[in-house]
């Protein structure tokens, strides 16, 4: 705030973080200046920069840490079934010589639980979509196993991710449960 | 209403996933900002997840959930002198402080955070006129003017003066007692 007498915001805060204050006389005399220094020093606006805001993508890592360790031996693992194959109707090899912007839907199913998965060929690889339901309601509790790589779910409860080459395997892995959702040809 | 840090500790302990989530939520600020200070994004993002991890593998031999924050601010920070190390001398590492501000301990960092929203919260829960006024004083990046304030706050300018006496002293008043 600026006027006349009083000195603003940023001279205090200059001061306070230089440690030399040139109003000592009007801070003495001003008490509404003083509970005003004394906020920003208990509150550390004197000593530079405190706050910033890590990536959602790192915060996602940090918070797949202990899912992904409780992944690593599931107390049973089951086999899915394809219940859905967008390319069932398609001839496979015509498909797989295909540029790109071509897409494959696939729905897994395992007593409750299913998976919506899509994969869309772009001209720099793929790109998969991939969705955990148990009964109704999205689930979060999954890791999603393709080749060495473990995914975590995103934004949207998705797990999204990019690869030159389609998922031959994937399996879903929890605590309690892996599902090893079969062999996929491309 | 959130539940206590003791609370989640706990779950975390009990191998609760999405305890664990919590966790981070409420400290990745602080984790990142102690590494930021000292390290570029990219580093410093790589140093709070070594610190994550860390936390995690030695989470069975953390009994107290109260030492978790100042744990992790001084893991981030070891962490982040060791990154500095490797890239540059002990005495850059040291200097490398933004702003030309002073030293910091980690345990310093932690407070003054933890003080900040504590003040955030302090400002929020005062009446409109005082919100709006203080809100512009400790949260705004650039100054304000008397004349455009008073006009937002929609009073007179010669009673901005007394007013922002008036809404300090409450501030305080309420400062006081959240310590
Ligand atoms: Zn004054």
């Amino acid at each position: 705030m600026r006027n006349s007498t009083h000195p603003d915001k940023i001279q205090l805060i200059q001061a306070l973080r230089t440690g030399r204050i040139p109003f000592q006389d009007h801070l003495k005399a001003c008490e509404n200046c003083r509970t005003l220094v004394g906020i920003l020093k208990w509150s550390g606006a004197g000593v530079g920069p405190l706050a910033w805001e890590p990536s959602e993508a790192a915060v996602r890592r940090s918070k797949a840490i202990a899912r992904i360790d409780q992944s690593r031996k599931p107390l049973k693992t089951l086999t899915g079934a394809i219940i859905f194959d967008s390319w069932k109707s398609q001839p496979a090899l015509a498909v797989r010589q295909a540029p790109f912007g071509i897409e494959r839907r696939i729905r897994f199913k395992l007593q409750q639980y299913t998976m919506e998965f899509v994969g869309i060929r772009q001209m720099t690889g793929w790109e998969f979509v991939a969705r955990v339901y148990d009964g109704d309601a999205v689930t979060r509790q999954f890791v999603l196993q393709t080749g060495t790589r473990k995914l975590v779910v995103g934004s949207g409860d998705c797990f999204h991710w990019h690869s030159q080459q389609p998922p031959r395997r994937m399996r879903l892995l929890s605590k309690l449960l892996g599902i090893d959702l079969g062999s996929l040809q491309w | 209403m959130k539940p206590a840090l003791t609370e989640i500790w706990q779950a975390v302990l009990r191998g609760d996933a999405d305890a664990w989530e919590d966790l981070v939520s409420e400290y990745s600020t602080l984790v990142y900002s102690v590494a930021r200070r000292h390290l570029s994004d990219s580093d410093a993002e790589d140093c709070a997840q070594q610190t994550w991890l860390a936390l995690y593998k030695s989470r069975h031999r953390i009994k107290d959930a109260a030492r978790i924050p100042t744990w992790l601010a001084s893991t981030s920070y070891r962490r982040a002198m060791r990154i500095l190390r490797k890239k540059y001398s002990v005495r850059r590492a040291e200097q490398n402080v933004p702003d030309r501000a002073g030293p910091l301990t980690p345990d310093e960092h932690y407070t003054y955070l933890r003080r900040q929203a504590t003040l955030k919260r302090a400002v929020e829960s005062l009446d409109k006129r005082c919100r709006t006024l203080l809100t512009e004083l400790f949260f705004s990046q650039e100054e304000t003017r008397y004349k455009e304030l008073a006009k937002k706050l929609r009073i007179p300018r010669n009673s901005l003066g007394p007013t922002r006496q008036r809404c300090l002293k409450k501030l305080k008043k309420i400062l006081e007692e959240y310590e």
